[in-house]
Protein backbone atom coordinates (compact mmCIF):
# COMPACT_ATOMS: atom_id res chain seq x y z
CA UNK A 1 0.00 0.00 0.00
CA UNK A 2 0.81 3.41 -0.69
CA UNK A 3 2.81 5.10 2.17
CA UNK A 4 1.76 8.79 2.49
CA UNK A 5 2.45 11.25 5.25
CA UNK A 6 -0.33 13.04 7.56
CA UNK A 7 -1.24 16.41 6.35
CA UNK A 8 -0.03 17.40 10.09
CA UNK A 9 3.39 15.82 9.36
CA UNK A 10 3.65 18.06 6.42
CA UNK A 11 2.44 21.00 7.96
CA UNK A 12 4.85 20.65 10.70
CA UNK A 13 7.78 19.60 8.64
CA UNK A 14 7.16 22.56 5.99
CA UNK A 15 7.11 25.01 9.46
CA UNK A 16 10.56 23.52 10.35
CA UNK A 17 9.08 21.81 13.40
CA UNK A 18 11.73 18.79 13.89
CA UNK A 19 9.46 16.80 15.72
CA UNK A 20 7.29 16.38 12.48
CA UNK A 21 10.38 16.49 10.42
CA UNK A 22 11.41 13.13 12.06
CA UNK A 23 8.51 11.62 12.13
CA UNK A 24 8.64 12.52 8.19
CA UNK A 25 12.15 10.57 8.10
CA UNK A 26 11.56 7.69 10.10
CA UNK A 27 8.28 7.04 8.21
CA UNK A 28 10.89 7.01 4.62
CA UNK A 29 14.23 5.61 5.76
CA UNK A 30 14.03 2.71 5.14
CA UNK A 31 12.31 3.70 1.29
CA UNK A 32 15.20 6.14 0.69
CA UNK A 33 17.84 3.82 2.00
CA UNK A 34 16.96 1.38 -0.81
CA UNK A 35 17.82 3.67 -3.28
CA UNK A 36 20.26 5.07 -1.74
CA UNK A 37 22.33 2.10 -1.29
CA UNK A 38 21.88 0.66 -4.51
CA UNK A 39 23.97 4.29 -5.61
CA UNK A 40 26.41 4.23 -3.36
CA UNK A 41 29.47 2.10 -2.47
CA UNK A 42 28.76 2.19 1.16
CA UNK A 43 26.03 2.37 4.03
CA UNK A 44 28.22 5.65 5.13
CA UNK A 45 27.78 6.79 1.72
CA UNK A 46 24.06 5.79 1.24
CA UNK A 47 23.51 7.90 4.49
CA UNK A 48 24.91 11.06 3.24
CA UNK A 49 22.99 10.90 -0.18
CA UNK A 50 19.66 10.13 1.13
CA UNK A 51 20.23 12.89 4.31
CA UNK A 52 20.89 15.23 1.12
CA UNK A 53 17.63 14.32 -0.01
CA UNK A 54 15.71 14.77 2.84
CA UNK A 55 17.42 18.27 3.18
CA UNK A 56 15.87 19.13 -0.63
CA UNK A 57 12.47 17.38 0.96
CA UNK A 58 12.86 20.05 3.90
CA UNK A 59 13.68 22.45 1.95
CA UNK A 60 11.19 21.90 -0.69
CA UNK A 61 8.05 20.40 1.37
CA UNK A 62 5.62 23.46 0.05
CA UNK A 63 6.06 22.08 -3.62
CA UNK A 64 4.96 18.58 -3.16
CA UNK A 65 1.24 18.78 -4.25
CA UNK A 66 -0.10 16.17 -1.38
CA UNK A 67 -2.85 14.89 -4.08
CA UNK A 68 0.52 13.09 -5.80
CA UNK A 69 1.90 10.24 -4.42
CA UNK A 70 5.21 11.68 -2.00
CA UNK A 71 7.26 8.34 -3.02
CA UNK A 72 7.33 8.86 -6.07
CA UNK A 73 7.75 12.56 -5.51
CA UNK A 74 10.32 11.77 -2.57
CA UNK A 75 12.25 8.85 -5.22
CA UNK A 76 12.84 11.26 -7.89
CA UNK A 77 14.49 13.61 -5.45
CA UNK A 78 16.74 10.97 -4.45
CA UNK A 79 17.26 9.67 -7.77
CA UNK A 80 18.74 13.65 -8.79
CA UNK A 81 20.83 13.55 -5.70
CA UNK A 82 22.34 10.66 -6.12
CA UNK A 83 23.14 11.19 -9.64
CA UNK A 84 24.85 15.26 -8.22
CA UNK A 85 27.07 12.65 -5.89
CA UNK A 86 27.89 10.67 -8.75
CA UNK A 87 29.14 13.72 -10.87
CA UNK A 88 30.86 14.88 -7.66
CA UNK A 89 32.98 11.78 -7.67
CA UNK A 90 33.12 10.15 -10.81
CA UNK A 91 35.97 12.15 -12.14
CA UNK A 92 38.02 11.65 -8.40
CA UNK A 93 36.88 7.65 -9.56
CA UNK A 94 37.43 7.77 -12.60
CA UNK A 95 41.43 6.19 -12.21
CA UNK A 96 40.07 3.79 -9.86
CA UNK A 97 37.19 2.26 -12.50
CA UNK A 98 38.98 -0.71 -13.40
CA UNK A 99 39.70 -1.52 -9.74
CA UNK A 100 38.68 -4.96 -8.58
CA UNK A 101 36.99 -4.92 -5.28
CA UNK A 102 37.15 -7.90 -3.40
CA UNK A 103 34.13 -10.17 -4.08
CA UNK A 104 31.49 -10.07 -1.48
CA UNK A 105 31.34 -12.88 0.81
CA UNK A 106 27.58 -14.64 -0.31
CA UNK A 107 26.11 -17.31 2.04
CA UNK A 108 23.91 -18.29 -0.11
CA UNK A 109 24.73 -20.37 -2.93
CA UNK A 110 21.52 -20.68 -4.53
CA UNK A 111 20.37 -17.30 -6.48
CA UNK A 112 16.95 -17.11 -4.60
CA UNK A 113 18.16 -17.64 -1.15
CA UNK A 114 20.38 -14.43 -1.06
CA UNK A 115 19.08 -11.33 1.27
CA UNK A 116 18.59 -8.30 0.42
CA UNK A 117 22.44 -6.86 1.82
CA UNK A 118 24.24 -9.52 -0.15
CA UNK A 119 22.51 -8.51 -3.61
CA UNK A 120 23.10 -4.82 -2.65
CA UNK A 121 26.85 -6.33 -1.90
CA UNK A 122 27.01 -7.17 -4.87
CA UNK A 123 25.94 -4.07 -6.76
CA UNK A 124 27.94 -1.95 -4.24
CA UNK A 125 30.95 -4.00 -5.50
CA UNK A 126 30.37 -2.35 -9.42
CA UNK A 127 32.55 0.94 -10.11
CA UNK A 128 30.87 4.42 -9.78
CA UNK A 129 29.81 4.61 -13.62
CA UNK A 130 28.83 1.25 -13.88
CA UNK A 131 26.79 1.17 -10.58
CA UNK A 132 25.04 3.98 -11.98
CA UNK A 133 24.08 3.49 -15.50
CA UNK A 134 22.72 -0.45 -14.19
CA UNK A 135 21.09 1.61 -11.67
CA UNK A 136 19.35 4.16 -14.18
CA UNK A 137 18.68 1.39 -16.59
CA UNK A 138 18.10 -1.78 -15.06
CA UNK A 139 16.04 -0.31 -11.81
CA UNK A 140 14.66 2.94 -13.38
CA UNK A 141 14.27 2.14 -16.53
CA UNK A 142 15.89 4.67 -18.23
CA UNK A 143 17.03 4.50 -22.01
CA UNK A 144 20.47 4.81 -23.18
CA UNK A 145 19.99 8.00 -24.61
CA UNK A 146 18.14 9.41 -21.97
CA UNK A 147 20.94 8.20 -19.26
CA UNK A 148 23.66 9.74 -21.52
CA UNK A 149 21.91 12.76 -21.14
CA UNK A 150 21.67 12.39 -18.03
CA UNK A 151 24.99 12.11 -16.83
CA UNK A 152 26.79 13.39 -19.88
CA UNK A 153 28.58 10.61 -21.68
CA UNK A 154 28.08 8.97 -24.99
CA UNK A 155 25.15 6.36 -25.58
CA UNK A 156 28.10 4.03 -26.40
CA UNK A 157 29.45 4.34 -23.19
CA UNK A 158 26.22 3.93 -21.31
CA UNK A 159 25.62 0.91 -23.09
CA UNK A 160 29.56 -0.62 -22.46
CA UNK A 161 29.25 0.99 -19.04
CA UNK A 162 26.01 -1.39 -18.34
CA UNK A 163 27.53 -4.42 -20.47
CA UNK A 164 30.38 -4.64 -17.75
CA UNK A 165 28.03 -4.21 -14.91
CA UNK A 166 26.11 -6.84 -16.27
CA UNK A 167 29.24 -9.35 -17.20
CA UNK A 168 30.87 -8.35 -13.87
CA UNK A 169 27.42 -9.55 -11.70
CA UNK A 170 27.27 -12.43 -14.01
CA UNK A 171 30.41 -13.15 -12.88
CA UNK A 172 30.06 -12.84 -9.26
CA UNK A 173 26.98 -14.49 -9.20
CA UNK A 174 28.32 -17.87 -11.08
CA UNK A 175 31.45 -17.85 -8.87
CA UNK A 176 29.62 -17.72 -6.01
CA UNK A 177 27.40 -20.50 -7.47
CA UNK A 178 30.33 -22.93 -8.31
CA UNK A 179 31.96 -22.27 -5.11
CA UNK A 180 28.96 -23.30 -2.99
CA UNK A 181 28.43 -26.37 -5.76
CA UNK A 182 32.32 -26.67 -4.93
CA UNK A 183 31.71 -26.89 -1.12
CA UNK A 184 28.64 -29.32 -1.35
CA UNK A 185 31.53 -31.34 -3.33
CA UNK B 1 21.63 -16.34 -17.16
CA UNK B 2 20.60 -14.29 -19.92
CA UNK B 3 20.72 -10.31 -19.28
CA UNK B 4 16.81 -10.34 -18.98
CA UNK B 5 17.21 -13.05 -16.53
CA UNK B 6 19.94 -10.70 -14.45
CA UNK B 7 17.90 -7.33 -14.76
CA UNK B 8 14.85 -9.41 -13.55
CA UNK B 9 16.55 -11.19 -10.69
CA UNK B 10 17.99 -7.91 -9.54
CA UNK B 11 15.01 -5.67 -9.91
CA UNK B 12 13.08 -8.43 -8.06
CA UNK B 13 15.37 -8.78 -5.07
CA UNK B 14 15.47 -4.91 -4.65
CA UNK B 15 11.89 -3.91 -4.19
CA UNK B 16 10.28 -3.11 -0.84
CA UNK B 17 13.51 -4.34 1.34
CA UNK B 18 12.76 -3.95 5.23
CA UNK B 19 15.73 -1.54 6.34
CA UNK B 20 14.71 -0.74 10.16
CA UNK B 21 15.91 2.94 10.91
CA UNK B 22 18.94 3.75 13.01
CA UNK B 23 18.80 6.22 15.52
CA UNK B 24 22.51 7.68 14.49
CA UNK B 25 20.93 8.42 11.05
CA UNK B 26 18.42 10.72 12.28
CA UNK B 27 21.14 12.43 14.69
CA UNK B 28 23.36 13.18 11.44
CA UNK B 29 20.27 14.58 9.46
CA UNK B 30 19.43 16.31 12.82
CA UNK B 31 22.85 18.17 12.99
CA UNK B 32 22.76 19.05 9.27
CA UNK B 33 19.07 20.28 9.90
CA UNK B 34 20.85 22.79 12.68
CA UNK B 35 23.03 24.22 9.95
CA UNK B 36 20.79 26.57 7.76
CA UNK B 37 23.54 28.27 5.66
CA UNK B 38 24.32 24.13 4.67
CA UNK B 39 23.03 23.64 1.38
CA UNK B 40 22.69 20.40 -0.44
CA UNK B 41 25.37 18.47 -2.06
CA UNK B 42 27.86 20.91 -0.88
CA UNK B 43 26.37 23.24 -3.07
CA UNK B 44 25.35 26.34 -0.64
CA UNK B 45 21.56 28.12 -2.25
CA UNK B 46 20.40 31.31 -0.78
CA UNK B 47 17.32 29.26 -1.34
CA UNK B 48 17.32 28.00 2.00
CA UNK B 49 17.20 31.33 3.46
CA UNK B 50 13.63 33.25 3.86
CA UNK B 51 13.81 36.95 2.13
CA UNK B 52 10.63 38.04 3.69
CA UNK B 53 13.13 39.26 7.14
CA UNK B 54 15.09 41.43 4.76
CA UNK B 55 12.33 42.76 3.30
CA UNK B 56 10.40 43.85 6.26
CA UNK B 57 13.58 45.27 7.20
CA UNK B 58 13.84 47.55 4.72
CA UNK B 59 10.11 48.34 5.13
CA UNK B 60 10.97 49.40 8.66
CA UNK B 61 14.30 51.39 7.57
CA UNK B 62 12.08 52.97 4.53
CA UNK B 63 9.38 53.83 7.48
CA UNK B 64 11.81 55.42 9.86
CA UNK B 65 13.45 57.90 7.06
CA UNK B 66 10.09 58.73 6.58
CA UNK B 67 9.16 59.38 10.15
CA UNK B 68 12.53 61.25 10.63
CA UNK B 69 11.32 63.22 7.37
CA UNK B 70 8.36 64.98 8.84
CA UNK B 71 8.41 64.41 12.09
CA UNK B 72 11.87 65.05 13.21
CA UNK B 73 13.22 68.03 12.15
CA UNK B 74 11.26 70.53 14.02
CA UNK B 75 12.12 68.37 17.08
CA UNK B 76 15.72 68.14 16.69
CA UNK B 77 15.73 72.13 16.15
CA UNK B 78 13.94 73.26 19.08
CA UNK B 79 16.01 70.60 20.86
CA UNK B 80 19.12 72.72 19.99
CA UNK B 81 16.65 76.11 21.00
CA UNK B 82 16.13 74.04 24.33
CA UNK B 83 19.66 73.11 25.21
CA UNK B 84 20.97 76.94 24.53
CA UNK B 85 19.01 79.32 25.59
CA UNK B 86 18.73 78.72 29.36
CA UNK B 87 22.58 79.96 29.17
CA UNK B 88 21.50 83.50 28.25
CA UNK B 89 20.02 85.30 30.39
CA UNK B 90 18.23 87.22 28.35
CA UNK B 91 16.70 84.60 27.30
CA UNK B 92 13.57 83.80 29.48
CA UNK B 93 11.57 81.69 27.65
CA UNK B 94 12.91 79.02 26.05
CA UNK B 95 11.19 78.52 22.50
CA UNK B 96 9.79 75.13 22.88
CA UNK B 97 7.61 76.20 25.67
CA UNK B 98 5.61 78.32 24.20
CA UNK B 99 7.38 81.58 22.56
CA UNK B 100 5.00 83.40 20.85
CA UNK B 101 6.77 84.45 18.18
CA UNK B 102 6.97 82.66 14.66
CA UNK B 103 9.59 82.10 11.61
CA UNK B 104 8.68 83.66 8.37
CA UNK B 105 9.92 82.72 5.44
CA UNK B 106 8.36 85.05 3.14
CA UNK B 107 9.26 88.50 3.81
CA UNK B 108 5.73 89.29 2.18
CA UNK B 109 4.00 86.97 4.32
CA UNK B 110 0.78 88.88 5.69
CA UNK B 111 0.72 87.62 9.10
CA UNK B 112 0.70 90.17 11.83
CA UNK B 113 2.84 90.41 14.08
CA UNK B 114 2.72 89.81 17.72
CA UNK B 115 5.75 90.22 20.03
CA UNK B 116 7.19 92.86 22.77
CA UNK B 117 10.50 91.36 21.77
CA UNK B 118 13.63 93.56 20.17
CA UNK B 119 13.30 92.41 16.88
CA UNK B 120 9.50 92.73 16.96
CA UNK B 121 9.40 96.30 17.64
CA UNK B 122 12.21 96.48 15.05
CA UNK B 123 9.74 93.90 12.53
CA UNK B 124 6.80 96.75 12.91
CA UNK B 125 9.40 99.56 11.74
CA UNK B 126 10.87 98.16 9.41
CA UNK B 127 7.05 96.94 8.25
CA UNK B 128 6.16 100.24 6.81
CA UNK B 129 9.45 100.97 5.30
CA UNK B 130 9.15 97.31 3.37
CA UNK B 131 5.53 98.19 2.63
CA UNK B 132 6.52 101.45 1.02
CA UNK B 133 8.99 99.92 -1.36
CA UNK B 134 7.11 97.29 -1.99
CA UNK B 135 3.34 98.91 -2.26
CA UNK B 136 2.08 97.41 0.76
CA UNK B 137 1.44 93.84 2.12
CA UNK B 138 4.30 93.35 4.10
CA UNK B 139 3.22 93.00 7.37
CA UNK B 140 6.64 92.10 9.20
CA UNK B 141 8.60 88.98 8.83
CA UNK B 142 9.62 87.92 12.56
CA UNK B 143 6.85 86.44 14.26
CA UNK B 144 6.33 83.05 15.99
CA UNK B 145 8.05 80.35 17.43
CA UNK B 146 10.60 78.02 16.29
CA UNK B 147 8.55 75.27 18.53
CA UNK B 148 5.99 75.75 15.47
CA UNK B 149 8.59 75.23 12.92
CA UNK B 150 7.19 72.94 10.09
CA UNK B 151 8.55 71.59 7.12
CA UNK B 152 6.58 74.59 5.17
CA UNK B 153 3.95 73.53 2.73
CA UNK B 154 5.05 74.19 -0.92
CA UNK B 155 2.94 77.31 -1.93
CA UNK B 156 4.59 79.22 1.22
CA UNK B 157 7.69 78.86 -0.23
CA UNK B 158 7.65 81.85 -2.68
CA UNK B 159 11.21 83.25 -2.50
CA UNK B 160 12.36 86.67 -3.37
CA UNK B 161 14.13 86.39 -6.74
CA UNK B 162 17.33 87.31 -5.44
CA UNK B 163 19.77 86.97 -3.15
CA UNK B 164 17.66 87.78 -0.06
CA UNK B 165 19.26 89.53 3.24
CA UNK B 166 16.21 89.96 5.05
CA UNK B 167 16.25 93.04 6.34
CA UNK B 168 15.34 91.59 9.99
CA UNK B 169 18.75 90.12 9.83
CA UNK B 170 20.56 93.10 8.36
CA UNK B 171 19.73 94.92 11.65
CA UNK B 172 20.60 91.72 13.71
CA UNK B 173 24.49 91.86 12.45
CA UNK B 174 24.17 96.11 13.09
CA UNK B 175 23.18 95.84 16.45
CA UNK B 176 26.03 95.00 18.80
CA UNK B 177 23.47 93.53 22.16
CA UNK B 178 21.94 91.05 19.40
CA UNK B 179 23.53 87.61 19.82
CA UNK B 180 23.02 84.86 17.71
CA UNK B 181 22.09 81.69 19.63
CA UNK B 182 22.64 79.30 17.12
CA UNK B 183 22.38 79.71 12.86
CA UNK B 184 21.79 76.59 11.07
CA UNK B 185 22.58 75.85 7.07
CA UNK B 186 19.93 73.80 5.69
CA UNK B 187 20.83 72.60 1.49
CA UNK B 188 17.80 73.38 -0.10
CA UNK B 189 16.74 71.16 -3.25
CA UNK B 190 15.42 74.32 -5.10
CA UNK B 191 19.40 75.81 -4.91
CA UNK B 192 19.33 77.90 -1.95
CA UNK B 193 21.24 77.44 1.06
CA UNK B 194 18.75 78.64 4.07
CA UNK B 195 20.32 80.13 7.15
CA UNK B 196 17.73 79.64 10.69
CA UNK B 197 19.22 82.08 13.36
CA UNK B 198 17.80 82.23 16.72
CA UNK B 199 18.68 85.48 18.71
CA UNK B 200 17.66 86.37 22.63
CA UNK B 201 15.01 88.73 23.14
CA UNK B 202 16.40 91.43 25.46
CA UNK B 203 14.71 92.30 29.21
CA UNK B 204 12.70 89.20 29.29
CA UNK B 205 11.36 89.65 26.05
CA UNK B 206 10.95 86.26 24.31
CA UNK B 207 13.71 85.14 22.32
CA UNK B 208 13.11 85.00 18.46
CA UNK B 209 14.05 83.72 15.37
CA UNK B 210 13.96 84.14 11.94
CA UNK B 211 15.29 82.75 8.69
CA UNK B 212 17.39 83.79 5.77
CA UNK B 213 17.97 82.12 2.29
CA UNK B 214 20.74 82.89 0.01
CA UNK B 215 21.32 81.70 -3.61
CA UNK B 216 24.10 78.95 -3.61
CA UNK B 217 25.63 79.69 -6.81
CA UNK B 218 27.32 76.35 -6.81
CA UNK B 219 23.93 74.77 -7.21
CA UNK B 220 22.21 77.34 -9.35
CA UNK B 221 23.35 75.29 -12.75
CA UNK B 222 21.23 72.26 -14.21
CA UNK B 223 24.37 70.36 -15.04
CA UNK B 224 24.74 68.46 -11.59
CA UNK B 225 26.44 65.37 -11.53
CA UNK B 226 26.18 62.58 -8.75
CA UNK B 227 27.30 59.19 -8.25
CA UNK B 228 25.72 56.51 -5.81
CA UNK B 229 27.23 53.76 -4.76
CA UNK B 230 24.14 50.98 -4.63
CA UNK B 231 23.41 47.90 -2.87
CA UNK B 232 19.83 46.01 -3.78
CA UNK B 233 18.77 43.05 -2.00
CA UNK B 234 15.85 41.38 -4.44
CA UNK B 235 13.93 38.47 -5.71
CA UNK B 236 13.44 36.75 -9.01
CA UNK B 237 10.43 34.31 -9.78
CA UNK B 238 8.29 33.96 -12.69
CA UNK B 239 5.29 33.85 -10.73
CA UNK B 240 5.28 34.99 -6.74
CA UNK B 241 4.46 31.94 -5.57
CA UNK B 242 7.87 30.52 -6.78
CA UNK B 243 10.09 33.40 -5.10
CA UNK B 244 12.68 30.83 -3.08
CA UNK B 245 16.02 33.52 -2.42
CA UNK B 246 17.39 36.09 -2.44
CA UNK B 247 19.32 38.12 -4.80
CA UNK B 248 21.73 40.94 -4.64
CA UNK B 249 22.90 43.49 -6.84
CA UNK B 250 26.16 45.49 -5.79
CA UNK B 251 27.44 48.46 -8.51
CA UNK B 252 28.01 51.97 -9.33
CA UNK B 253 25.24 54.85 -11.09
CA UNK B 254 25.69 57.83 -13.10
CA UNK B 255 23.30 60.76 -12.35
CA UNK B 256 23.17 63.75 -14.66
CA UNK B 257 20.40 66.80 -14.19
CA UNK B 258 19.12 67.55 -16.90
CA UNK B 259 16.96 70.06 -16.18
CA UNK B 260 16.45 70.97 -12.28
CA UNK B 261 13.84 67.77 -11.76
CA UNK B 262 14.79 65.47 -14.14
CA UNK B 263 17.95 63.65 -14.81
CA UNK B 264 19.42 61.10 -16.62
CA UNK B 265 21.18 57.86 -14.99
CA UNK B 266 23.40 55.10 -15.99
CA UNK B 267 24.85 52.10 -14.33
CA UNK B 268 26.39 48.98 -13.64
CA UNK B 269 25.79 46.42 -11.55
CA UNK B 270 27.11 42.91 -10.35
CA UNK B 271 23.72 40.69 -9.83
CA UNK B 272 22.72 37.59 -8.74
CA UNK B 273 19.57 36.09 -9.40
CA UNK B 274 17.86 32.82 -8.11
CA UNK B 275 14.61 31.37 -8.46
CA UNK B 276 12.83 28.33 -9.64
CA UNK B 277 10.37 27.30 -12.46
CA UNK B 278 7.86 24.73 -12.27
CA UNK B 279 7.02 23.26 -16.10
CA UNK B 280 5.04 24.86 -18.60
CA UNK B 281 6.06 28.36 -18.02
CA UNK B 282 9.53 28.73 -20.29
CA UNK B 283 10.52 27.62 -23.39
CA UNK B 284 12.25 24.89 -21.76
CA UNK B 285 15.79 23.75 -22.66
CA UNK B 286 14.81 20.16 -23.60
CA UNK B 287 11.75 18.84 -24.12
CA UNK B 288 9.97 16.65 -21.05
CA UNK B 289 11.52 19.31 -18.32
CA UNK B 290 9.61 19.25 -15.31
CA UNK B 291 11.55 22.17 -13.41
CA UNK B 292 14.40 23.97 -12.86
CA UNK B 293 16.42 26.01 -10.26
CA UNK B 294 18.48 28.65 -12.13
CA UNK B 295 21.25 31.17 -10.10
CA UNK B 296 22.57 33.43 -12.24
CA UNK B 297 25.31 35.93 -12.10
CA UNK B 298 25.34 38.56 -14.86
CA UNK B 299 25.98 42.40 -15.21
CA UNK B 300 22.74 44.82 -14.90
CA UNK B 301 23.48 48.21 -17.38
CA UNK B 302 20.26 50.22 -16.34
CA UNK B 303 19.60 53.46 -18.22
CA UNK B 304 16.71 55.33 -16.59
CA UNK B 305 15.44 58.74 -16.96
CA UNK B 306 13.91 59.77 -13.67
CA UNK B 307 11.78 62.87 -12.13
CA UNK B 308 11.91 64.08 -8.95
CA UNK B 309 8.42 64.74 -8.31
CA UNK B 310 8.33 65.93 -4.99
CA UNK B 311 10.64 67.88 -3.46
CA UNK B 312 11.43 69.81 -0.08
CA UNK B 313 14.59 70.89 1.59
CA UNK B 314 15.75 67.20 3.36
CA UNK B 315 13.82 65.24 1.12
CA UNK B 316 13.02 64.05 -2.12
CA UNK B 317 10.52 61.58 -4.05
CA UNK B 318 11.14 60.48 -7.47
CA UNK B 319 9.90 57.96 -10.20
CA UNK B 320 12.02 56.42 -12.49
CA UNK B 321 11.58 54.35 -15.66
CA UNK B 322 13.97 53.01 -18.39
CA UNK B 323 15.56 49.43 -19.68
CA UNK B 324 18.19 47.89 -18.57
CA UNK B 325 21.01 45.65 -20.64
CA UNK B 326 21.51 42.28 -19.04
CA UNK B 327 24.95 40.82 -19.99
CA UNK B 328 25.11 36.84 -18.73
CA UNK B 329 28.42 36.21 -16.58
CA UNK B 330 27.32 32.76 -15.52
CA UNK B 331 24.37 30.53 -14.95
CA UNK B 332 23.93 27.27 -13.37
CA UNK B 333 20.66 25.73 -13.47
CA UNK B 334 19.68 22.06 -11.99
CA UNK B 335 16.85 20.75 -14.58
CA UNK B 336 14.84 17.68 -13.78
CA UNK B 337 12.85 15.87 -16.46
CA UNK B 338 10.29 13.40 -16.35
CA UNK B 339 11.92 10.42 -19.27
CA UNK B 340 9.64 8.74 -21.67
CA UNK B 341 8.99 6.22 -19.37
CA UNK B 342 7.74 8.64 -16.63
CA UNK B 343 10.67 8.46 -14.62
CA UNK B 344 12.35 11.62 -13.10
CA UNK B 345 16.05 12.44 -13.84
CA UNK B 346 18.27 15.57 -13.52
CA UNK B 347 20.72 17.43 -15.58
CA UNK B 348 22.92 19.79 -14.55
CA UNK B 349 23.81 22.63 -16.91
CA UNK B 350 26.34 25.56 -16.55
CA UNK B 351 26.90 28.43 -19.43
CA UNK B 352 29.75 30.69 -18.84
CA UNK B 353 29.63 34.65 -20.83
CA UNK B 354 25.86 33.63 -22.44
CA UNK B 355 23.44 35.76 -23.86
CA UNK B 356 23.42 39.51 -24.01
CA UNK B 357 20.34 40.97 -23.81
CA UNK B 358 20.29 44.56 -24.65
CA UNK B 359 18.07 47.07 -23.62
CA UNK B 360 16.00 43.59 -22.79
CA UNK B 361 14.30 44.76 -19.73
CA UNK B 362 12.08 47.54 -18.38
CA UNK B 363 12.81 48.93 -15.31
CA UNK B 364 10.30 50.93 -12.91
CA UNK B 365 10.86 52.35 -9.67
CA UNK B 366 9.63 54.93 -7.04
CA UNK B 367 12.05 56.44 -4.70
CA UNK B 368 12.87 58.29 -1.58
CA UNK B 369 15.62 60.24 -1.17
CA UNK B 370 17.14 62.26 2.15
CA UNK B 371 20.04 64.56 2.15
CA UNK B 372 22.12 64.26 4.77
CA UNK B 373 24.73 67.11 3.64
CA UNK B 374 24.93 69.51 0.93
CA UNK B 375 26.78 67.02 -1.20
CA UNK B 376 25.67 63.46 0.08
CA UNK B 377 22.60 61.88 0.37
CA UNK B 378 20.98 58.12 0.71
CA UNK B 379 18.32 56.88 -1.42
CA UNK B 380 15.82 53.97 -1.03
CA UNK B 381 14.49 52.73 -4.46
CA UNK B 382 12.00 49.85 -4.70
CA UNK B 383 11.92 49.06 -8.31
CA UNK B 384 10.46 46.33 -10.58
CA UNK B 385 12.53 44.71 -13.51
CA UNK B 386 10.19 43.38 -16.18
CA UNK B 387 11.97 41.40 -19.61
CA UNK B 388 11.05 41.98 -22.74
CA UNK B 389 12.64 39.11 -24.12
CA UNK B 390 13.34 35.82 -22.49
CA UNK B 391 16.75 35.91 -20.40
CA UNK B 392 19.58 33.91 -19.95
CA UNK B 393 20.54 29.90 -21.65
CA UNK B 394 16.82 29.20 -20.74
CA UNK B 395 14.95 31.82 -22.17
CA UNK B 396 12.83 32.54 -19.09
CA UNK B 397 10.60 35.82 -18.54
CA UNK B 398 12.38 36.33 -15.30
CA UNK B 399 11.04 39.05 -12.90
CA UNK B 400 12.81 40.86 -10.01
CA UNK B 401 11.57 42.95 -7.62
CA UNK B 402 13.71 44.55 -4.77
CA UNK B 403 14.92 47.66 -3.57
CA UNK B 404 18.09 49.89 -4.18
CA UNK B 405 19.73 51.60 -1.24
CA UNK B 406 22.06 54.32 -2.68
CA UNK B 407 24.82 56.10 -1.30
CA UNK B 408 25.08 59.30 -3.24
CA UNK B 409 27.41 62.22 -3.70
CA UNK B 410 26.62 65.23 -5.61
CA UNK B 411 29.01 67.53 -7.51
Amino acid sequence: MEQKPTSTILKGASKGDRKCQELLYRQFYGYGMSVCLRYTATREEAVEVLNDGFMKVFLNIDHYDPESSFTTWFRRILINTSINHYKKNVKHNHKALDHIKDPPFLQHDALDELSYQEIIGLIQNLPLAYRTVFNLYVIEGFTHEEIAGILHISVGTAKSNLFRARAKLKNLLTRNHEEGATRHE
Amino acid sequence: MSDEELDEFFTRKTQNPEIPFQQADWELMKSKLEQPSQGVNGRSRTGGISPWPLLLGLMLLTGGILIWTYWGSPDHLSGEVAHSAPSQKDAPAPLNEGASSQVQENAHASTPSSGGGLLDGFSERKTGETASEKGGGHKGMISGSLDKYKEPAAHTRKMLPKPVHTPALSLASKIPDLETLFVRNLPSSSGKTEKIHLVPGRNGSKSVAFSERTEDKRRTGYKKFSVSLIVAPDVSALRIKDIVGLGNSVGLNLEYFILPHVSLNAGALYAFKTYRAEGGLYAGYLPGQSQVSGDCWMLDLPLNLRYYALNSDLSRWYVSAGTSSYLMVRELYDLEYTSSSGKPYARRLEVNHGKRHYFGIVNLSLGYERVLTEKIAIQVEPYLKLPLQGIGEEGLKLKSAGALIGFKYNW
